[in-house]
């Protein structure tokens, strides 16, 4: 009453100002730029047009069901601006593409204080900021932020047309895509329509509420295809009827809304919808398939599936090529191998390797001390493993570590001792059976988009089973070079990328019998050789 | 008028008024020596007063009939100023006081829930405020903006003591919690502390007469002293009772540190007569003060004259 006779009004009928935005991509949460000059200017061209959709997406009347409430961005990288005028700005988006987690935050400065208004956390991935090439993605960025701002959208008279008073919105976006990719959050029902100040003093958002628009209707968007691209969703939009009051304020000045339950009443919703979308985006990066996801190209389930399955069945072959000396060299020299090899490189089972090696039993007739003699060998062995792997960040994309179980059987007639003439003196059996055997591998990988190239090193020890058997260890390293580019093959609907493989290996085997001669004090009982196989095969990735 | 009133004051309080003799108004007031007048809640009420709200212990002041000289005029119009050059210019004045401390309460907030227990929300009562601040000098904080930015600034209130909140939110002085069942209360939050004032029967409904009518009960007094001139006195009440023309009122003795003024706490300090008004604020001239008194200071409660 007294404020009244005093006319000491609050002064909220100034103008409402809409300011400029800050798009800042945190350098010190994120993943390290590339070193690499090529792919450091890709990051940054990829920061670029992240920025530029999510900014579009947050400016006004530009975001999904009329939101957004900036009235101009720039983008930084670090303090560094790679685009939009730079000035200051009471409002930032921070983004951080960091390795354990990609985040979001809206933050208010005031003065040195800064406040964090609205916040995401989503699992991470290499492929984030490619994610921005869909407006989907960046609508619903840009929507979460906004739902969590104590401005959703603004409104003016301009946008007001009819009897009773509306206004209308844009639907949200599916981007290239024939139907919507990720959980589409409903449009408010309710806005609440009101003017906004910063009380400095008290730290706290004021307002003053005028009235409310209500949801009268929503209008769908349709497929529509264009010539010569796959169809998609276009138009569609909500419509909002307001209060004679609204109508009235907004002669004097444009007003804010924002949903009538408040700003971050969905934000539990939203962050689940991001987070689901994170992961099948991710998915879709690690097969390569992004595009393919953006446009919808297969049905998405097809899609998560494929990703779930996809991964390399392939079949090699080696032949031994190392100088073999004296008659074990001879025995060896001789020897091939044959391979199966399925390696899954995606979709949950991601990591899981099977390896199955034989060598066919291959025999050498020697001379021995008393007269010919026959050697042979034979083995398979089933390796079971699983890998994880890192990228360093320098020297090579990926670093894999694989632990490995495995069953061996091993039988063998080996020459073990020989006389001065180098006959063989004394043959040693090795039949050790199935032993079980524990391994490790280390891998370093190089990958583009046609090769993969694998060096790698692993031991490997087998105990046998039986109580006359013994012990295998093994010392092997090698170069593997998947060659990807070949023809597709057609697979019940699924289409099988083939690709060549080649390969080289040195192994080191130790073999120790429980059964080989142990009479004497120098009693032998084990033998030692070298092999190197060198080899071609061929796989079928999905 | 004022010889009218002070004649059934005395007629009122019998033995035990302490008013100087009839006749000596215009001498006491710039003679304040006379003994203020004992305002007693067990003095029974004559034929022809108005009894006081039961609530404060039943004050009798002197009722519309009795004073049936003073012509009632329409709520809300203006009370024609008596001419006095050296009487503060009205709105300057009302200006000028709305500066000043010491006045308690002069923004209310009405809460229907403080959301303290699990499940349930803080929830302002919705209130016409522009109507509602029209009725009296106190003026109500807006529910609709309040509670929006109860809902913009969660964050900051989410770990912070709601009556704290409702106060940093609306910058009421004085909160009165409103169920839907049950009794209603007065609280004066002060810092983390809150005093309940007050507690009572809820008002019969929650149209703004009757909020109005139902919050100066719960306070005691009719009117609170806004700032003094001279002779004159800067009067908040309720339009109802400024709408009557040289109403008059009794200033209340050391009331000024007192939100809630009980009935045994009304020892009279100075008679008051309305001269000019407007809304729910009003000039009064000093009529007489009591013995001893030589100023009203801002803050002091009155009790103002009952007429219908």
């Amino acid at each position: 009453m007294l404020l009244i006779l005093a006319g000491a009004s609050k002064a909220f009928g100034e103008e409402i100002k809409v300011d400029h935005l800050r798009i800042v991509l945190d350098l010190k949460s994120s993943r390290k730029v590339p070193k690499d000059k090529a792919e450091a200017k890709q990051y940054l061209k990829d920061w670029k047009r992240a920025c530029k959709n999510l900014g579009s997406a947050l400016s006004v009347g530009k975001g999904p069901y009329g939101f957004g409430a900036f009235g101009s961005y720039s983008c930084y990288q670090g303090g560094k601006t790679v685009s939009g005028p730079d000035k200051p700005s009471r409002w930032s988006v921070i983004v951080s593409d960091g390795l354990k987690e990609t985040k979001f935050q809206l933050v208010h400065q005031d003065g040195a204080a800064t406040s964090v208004i609205g916040e995401y956390i989503a699992p991470p991935s290499e492929y984030f900021l490619k994610f921005f090439k869909d407006e989907e993605y960046s609508d619903l960025v840009a929507y979460s932020l906004l739902d969590s701002s104590p401005m959703g959208m603004l409104v003016t008279k301009g946008r007001i047309k009819g009897s009773p008073p509306s206004f209308s919105s844009r639907y949200w976006r599916s981007g290239k895509a024939r139907k919507f990719k990720y959980q589409v959050p409903e449009a408010p029902r309710y806005l609440v329509l009101y003017r906004l100040a910063w009380d400095e003093d008290q730290k706290q958002w004021r307002s003053q509420v005028v009235g409310a628009a209500t949801r009268s209707k929503v209008n769908l968007p349709k497929k529509k295809k264009k010539k010569g691209k796959q169809s998609s969703l276009v138009g569609g939009d909500v419509l909002y009827e307001i209060t004679p009051a609204v109508d009235a304020a907004l002669a004097a000045g444009p007003l804010w809304a924002q949903s009538s339950e408040g700003p971050g009443a969905h934000k539990s919703e939203l962050q689940k919808i991001i987070s689901g979308a994170h992961l099948d985006l991710d998915l879709a990066g690690k097969n390569d398939a992004l595009n393919d996801f953006f446009t919808g190209g297969k049905d998405l389930l097809t899609q998560l599936l494929d990703a779930a399955a996809s991964g390399y069945l392939g079949v090699r072959f080696g032949k031994e090529i190392l100088p073999g000396v004296g008659g074990l060299g001879a025995l060896l020299n001789k020897t091939k191998i044959f391979g199966l090899l399925f390696e899954m490189r995606g979709g949950p089972l991601k990591g899981l390797r099977y390896y199955y090696d034989a060598m066919p039993r291959t025999k050498a007739s020697l001379s021995g001390s008393t007269g010919p003699v026959e050697a042979s060998i034979s083995f398979s062995r089933h390796v079971v493993g699983f890998s994880w792997d890192f990228n360093p960040g320098f020297l090579v994309d990926r670093v894999t570590i694989d632990p490995k179980l495995g069953a061996w059987t091993f039988n063998a007639t080996l020459p073990i001792a020989y006389d001065t003439n180098q006959n063989v003196a004394e043959l040693g059996e090795f039949n050790l059976g199935r032993t079980f055997s524990l391994g490790l591998e280390v891998g370093l990988e190089e990958l583009s988009s046609w090769y993969t190239v694998r060096g790698w090193y692993g031991i490997n020890t087998g105990y046998s089973l039986l109580k006359s058997g013994g012990k295998v260890t093994s010392n092997r390293f090698g170069v593997d070079a998947y060659f990807t580019g070949g023809p597709e093959i057609p697979f019940f609907g699924v289409g099988l990328k083939t690709a060549l493989l080649a390969f080289y290996f040195y192994e080191s085997i130790g073999l120790t019998s429980n059964s080989v001669a142990t009479s004497g004090p120098a009693a032998i009982s084990g033998v030692s050789y070298d092999v190197g196989y060198a080899g071609l095969g061929l796989a079928l990735s999905w | 008028m004022a010889k009218i009133w002070q004649s059934v004051i005395l007629s009122i309080l019998g033995s035990g008024a302490m008013f100087a003799a009839p006749g000596t108004v215009g001498a006491q007031i710039n003679k304040p020596n006379v003994a203020p007048p004992a305002v007693e809640s067990s003095a029974p009420p004559a034929a022809g007063t108005a009894v006081a709200p039961a609530a404060t212990g039943g004050v009798a002041v002197p009722s519309s009939s009795v004073g049936s000289a003073v012509a009632p005029v329409d709520s809300g119009a203006p009370v024609a100023p008596v001419a006095n050059s050296d009487v503060p210019v009205f709105d300057a004045w009302v200006a000028e006081a709305s500066k000043k401390a010491g006045v308690l309460p002069r923004s209310v907030v009405f809460v229907r829930s403080l959301g303290e227990t699990p499940g349930t929300e803080l929830r302002f009562l919705p209130l016409d405020t522009e109507a509602f601040n029209k009725l009296s000098f106190i003026s109500a904080a807006n529910s609709t903006n309040a509670d929006w930015d109860f809902k913009l600034n969660k964050r900051k209130f989410a770990g912070m003591d709601r009556l704290a909140a409702v106060v940093a939110l609306t910058g009421a002085d004085c909160v009165v919690l409103a169920p839907e069942k049950g009794e209603w209360q007065v609280i004066r939050p002060d810092g983390a502390k809150r005093t309940i004032l007050s507690t009572g029967q809820a008002p019969k409904s929650t149209a703004n007469e009757d909020l109005i009518e139902w919050l100066f009960i719960s306070l005691g007094w009719d009117g609170i002293v806004l700032d003094q001139k001279g002779n004159y006195l800067l009067v908040g009440s309720t339009s109802k009772s400024m709408s009557f023309p040289q109403i008059q009122a009794l200033a209340v003795n050391d009331s000024t540190a007192k939100i809630v003024l009980k009935a045994n706490e009304r020892i009279g300090a100075g008679l008051l007569s309305l001269r000019e008004a407007k809304m729910g604020v009003g000039i009064f001239d000093i009529v007489f003060l009591g013995q001893g008194i030589t100023s009203i200071p801002i803050g002091t409660k009155l009790v103002i004259e009952k007429k219908n």
